[in-house]
Order: C-alpha cells, then structure tokens, then sequence
C-alpha cells in the first residue's frame, strides 16, 4: 500500500500541510486553522477528510468521540513524494530562481553539513 | 525571402550583432573594475550596492550600443549586395581577409542565435512566475499564533508598513520570501519545530530583513537582466556576487538587532540540516559554511586586499589604453572596439554620407575598408579627390566622371523616390551605376530596362522591374540577373 499511496490533490495537500502543522486533529480543528486562511465550508472539508481516509493518505483514531485524523506518512515522506514527482520537480525547479529566503535553493552537501556542525562545536568550546 | 533571410539582412540584426560583440568587452571592463571595489570595500552593504550598479552599468552600456548601432530601418544601404546580383561580388573579394568583414558576415547570426536564446530565457522566467504563484497557494496553511504576532513584531522593529503574511507550506522546501507589494513569508511546514524562540526570531528577522531591502523586487530585475544578457559570463558572475552580498547584508542586519549570531548560525545550520529533500551529491559551493564561518569569527580584511585591487584596476586600464592606442590608423586588427561606420562620428557626418550614400554603389570593397580605416578630416578629403581622379576618364581637364555621377544621383532621387529616397531604389540603384537605359519598355506595374553593352557584363542585358504593391515601389523582379544573355528573352507583357 505504501508504494502506491495517490498523489495529493490541492485540496488534500492543504489539509495534510494543516495535519503536519498542528499534529493529529479532529474535523473541527482541520476547519478552524484552514478557515482563517480563506472561507470554507465545514461539509466540504469533513468530505475531503473521509476521502482521504479511503484513499490512505490520513488514518482515523475512532477511540473517542470525535474522530482525530492524522497523516499516514510523516511530511519529510510526502514532500519527498511530491518534491521527486517531475511535475513538482520542473515548477520547485524553476520557482528557486525568483526566491529569496534564508537558504539557498540547493541543498549542502553531507561533508558541508558536517563542516558546518564542527564549526559550531568549536566556537563554543572558546567560549566556555 | 524567408523571414530568417529578411532578418538576417535587417541593419537591425547587425547592429544587434555588433552590439553584442562590443558587450563581451564592456563587461569585461565592468567586471574587473567590480572585482577591484569588491575587494577594497569593507561592509556587505557597499558591496552589494557595487555589484547591483555594476550590472546595471553593463545594461545601460548594451542598450546605449543598440540604440547607436541599430539604427531604425531603412537608415542604411544593408542589402545593396544582396537584392542586386552578382556585379558586386568580385569586388567584395578584395577585403574579405579583413576580420571585421568576417564579423560582420557573422553578426546577423549572432543576432539570431541570441533573440532565440532571449525567447528560451524569458519561457523558462514566465514557468518560473507560474511556480510562485502556484507555491503562494498550494498546501499552504496558517502558521501558528504566536508566530504570526512575531512577525507583526519585528516588522514593526524594522520600520515595514506592508503587512506581512506568514504561511506554512507543504510544498516549500526553504523559509522563503514571495512578492513586493504584498509579501508573503512561507516556512516549510513543521521546520521551526524544535527551534529555540532565539532561533526562530532569528530565521524570521532574515525573512524580514529581506522585505525590508525589497530583495524580492530586486530578484525580479536581476532574472530579467540575466535573461537578455544571458551570454556574458560576467553578468553570471556579477549576478552571484549580488546574491551573496545580499545574503550577508540580512545575516548583518539579524545580528545587529539579535546579537546573538552563534544561535543564528545554529539555526540557519539546524534548517539545512532538516531540509526535506536528499542531501546534494556535489558540494554547492559551500556558500552556507562560509557564511557560517563569517558570522562567528566578521573577518577583517587581508592586508594583501589593497593591493590586489589596485593591481586589477592598473591591469584593466593598461588593457583600455592598448585596445584604444590599436585603434589607430595602420592597424585596427588588434583593436577593442573595431571601427565601424558609425564610429566615425556625429562630426563626421559628411563623410559618412558620402561613403554610403553619394558613391555606394560605385565604391569597391577595397576601398570602402581603407576609408573607414582614414582618421583625420584631411586624409578623407584627399582620399576622396583621389577617388575621383582614377575615374577621371580625362585626369588633368573637369572631370566628367564625377559630374555624371551627381547628375545621376539627382536625377533618382527626383524619378525613383517612393517610401525611400530615389537613389535608394532599386532602379535608382541601376541607374546611377549604368546610367540611362538604351531601350525603356513601361507597363503599368512593370518595366523593362535594356542596356546594350555593360561594362563588364555583356551585351543585351535586360533588367526587369516590379511593381508588386503598386504604390510606384519598383523592385528588382527575383531572378533577374545581369549575366550577359544574348539574345536576352523579351519578357512578354
């Protein structure tokens, strides 16, 4: 099953982005978070939610009351998924290049991380 | 003509072509003198400042060229050797060991070759804006609380009157800015987790600091001048030299109002730690340890830095006076900056107008090359009475030559004029190189010049000429040649 979870739709990706972001959540809460961003409807959500439940990409914990959804795959799985799709691929790609953020758009390398992490450990001992 | 041919002979095309060339110098000058600076000045910000203006000195160079070497069309004589056939070809021979004729064969295709490249820039820039918007709206969602008012927080600290929005994105691999007017601050979706509040703060005072300096708009423009200067290595590198000073410039100002830059470096390395995607192969230029570097230990300068800038600037202004000084007279071969038509100059314009226009059609290739080659005033009035004295049919006495030259020339432009001067027409151009027509056949929309004997041609040639639009725009019929064809076919009405 793992292999051939679906790709998520938007709809979809909007709520596992609010599940990653705010852990596992009822139908409420799922609608709180996405409602403050734009208007929603509550039955529409609830919908998605039990779509993607069939589907796999969320599971329900039925113990209480009211039903808590969580992300069947953790995010760094996902944005794998999505990030190594070629379509996903080709617009990250191309969208690097207008953006500015803290880092850069490509990823170090495992001997700089590792540079990078004795730096920090050094510049400590000084201090102490 | 295909379009590409039009294109191709389009004056336009060859001053794209040559402006193009003269680019590849400019930005090397551009370049070193921005090296030089970038080694003597001593704050991030003045460095990123030098580098923007240095781009924007090498587009302001590129577009000054165009304008002065494409003149609008029609202002030139380009095609004289292509829509008319073969007489001219012997004398186009002589020069063509000349390198500037061998660029000047080849700018029009350099033109070609860097329009589609313009055009595959700016396709892959517009996907590129389709992504962001795409990444302003997908699998986003609202950050927590307490973030948000952080960030109202510190964009009140820095004096920003735009509201800021903060986002979680499933999608984003990075915090990352999006949009000018109305910016937008996305973080990777749960990336924050397990940061101190300190290190927080600091990744979003880098955001921050990034709307503070408008570095997104500023993005936009430097893409754009990348596109069209795509070419030029040293627009790349200036391009990157204006993302590191950037970078820097916020890593300052998130130091400046946190002074705590271990926890800073700590968190910018904890983000790539955490980054989603697999970890790079190849080592990417270590940007980020450098920067790490710089934050714990602000380096001062070597001592060596002066020194080193000083030389680039003596080497570069030793290369300016050489290719200037190999631009005169005897040998414009190692020349920077060839001279061409236009560089003789607005004071000049006599010259050039009799160069191009009162014996263009007569003037040989061998000559033409030499005479641009002239650089005083007196060495062009004595080529030019020397020009006409060995067409002197009768040197010493009035000459005849000449006169029948000029009369020819009036009489075009006072017969032939259309939507271009006479003498600029096609039978303009036949007339003030043969002369009057032995035999003259007119139709509406067509007539047939035969000329008995052309020197150097034949006997009987016949010339056709086409009115295809019917607004008296008289072209040489395709196909006509002047090739001697006895008994030349009477074409029939």
């Amino acid at each position: 099953m793992t292999s051939t979870l679906p790709r998520p739709t938007d709809a979809e990706l909007e709520i596992l982005a609010v599940l990653w972001s705010i852990g596992p959540a009822t139908v409420r809460q799922v609608y709180e978070v996405i409602s403050r961003r734009r208007t929603a409807q509550y039955s529409t959500i609830l919908k998605f939610m039990q779509i993607m439940a069939e589907k796999g990409l969320v599971v329900r914990n039925q113990d209480q009351r009211a039903h808590v959804y969580a992300p069947t795959k953790p995010r760094e799985w996902t944005q794998q998924q999505l990030a190594g799709h070629l379509l996903e691929r080709a617009f990250n790609g191309s969208a690097k290049a207008l953006l500015v953020g803290a880092l850069s758009a490509s990823r170090a390398s495992r001997e700089e991380l590792a540079a990078m992490q004795k730096m920090l450990d050094e510049y400590r001992k000084e201090r102490k | 003509m295909k379009p590409i041919e039009i294109l191709i002979a389009s004056p336009a095309a060859a001053g794209i072509g040559w402006t193009l060339l003269h680019s590849l110098w400019q930005g090397a000058i551009v370049a070193s003198v921005l090296g030089a600076m970038l080694l003597m000045l001593r704050t991030a910000r003045a460095r990123y400042v030098a580098a923007c203006l240095a781009l924007l000195a090498l587009l302001t160079l590129f577009t000054l060229t165009l304008l002065r070497l494409a003149p609008e069309t029609g202002q030139k004589i380009p095609e004289r050797h292509r829509t008319v056939p073969v007489w001219n070809t012997v004398a186009q021979d002589v020069g063509s060991s000349d390198w500037k004729l061998n660029v000047s064969a080849a700018a029009p295709w350099a033109a070609l070759l860097w329009m589609a490249g313009v055009l595959l820039m700016f396709g892959r820039y517009s996907l590129s804006s389709i992504s962001v918007s795409r990444l302003r709206r997908r699998g986003v969602c609202c950050a927590p609380d307490a973030w948000q008012r952080e960030v109202e927080k510190l964009t009140a600290r820095l004096r920003i009157s735009k509201p800021v929005r903060l986002l979680e994105s499933g999608l984003a691999d990075v915090p990352t800015v999006i949009g000018h007017l109305r910016p937008l601050i996305l973080m990777p979706v749960g990336m924050l987790a397990g940061l101190s509040p300190t290190q927080i703060e600091s990744i979003l005072l880098h955001e921050i600091a990034h709307i503070r300096r408008h570095d997104y708009l500023v993005n936009t423009l430097q893409r754009c001048v990348e596109a069209l200067l795509f070419y030029h290595p040293a627009v790349w590198w200036i391009s990157a030299a204006i993302r590191k000073e950037r970078e820097h410039c916020c890593d300052d100002i998130v130091v400046s109002i946190s002074g705590e830059p271990h926890e800073y470096a700590r968190a910018l390395a904890a983000l790539e730690q955490n980054r989603f995607s697999p970890a790079a192969v190849a080592a990417a230029g270590g940007s980020l340890v450098k920067r790490i570097h710089r934050l714990l230990y602000p380096k001062t300068r070597g001592a060596w830095a002066p020194f080193v800038a000083a030389m680039i600037l003596v080497l570069t202004g030793a290369a300016v006076v050489a290719g200037w000084a190999a631009k005169s007279p005897q040998s414009d071969a190692g020349a920077k900056q060839p001279v061409t038509e236009e560089s003789l100059g607005p004071y000049s314009n006599a010259y050039y107008k009799w160069l191009n226009e009162d014996v263009a059609y007569i003037i040989d290739q061998a000559e033409r090359t030499a005479f641009l080659a002239l650089t005083t005033n007196e060495e062009r009035d004595k080529f030019i009475e020397q020009f006409w004295e060995r067409r002197n049919p009768t040197p010493g006495t009035p000459n005849k030559f000449k006169e029948e030259q000029y009369r020819r020339i009036a009489y075009a432009n006072e017969h032939f004029a259309s939507a271009v001067p006479g003498w600029r027409t096609d039978r303009g151009h036949i007339y003030i190189l043969y002369g009057p027509p032995d035999e003259l056949e007119v139709y509406p929309r067509k007539e047939i010049w035969l000329y008995r004997h052309v020197e150097g041609i034949g006997d009987n040639a016949t010339i056709t000429f086409v009115d295809s639009s019917g607004r008296g725009d008289f072209r040489l019929s395709p196909g006509t040649s002047l090739a001697p064809t006895p008994p030349a076919p009477k074409e029939k009405p």
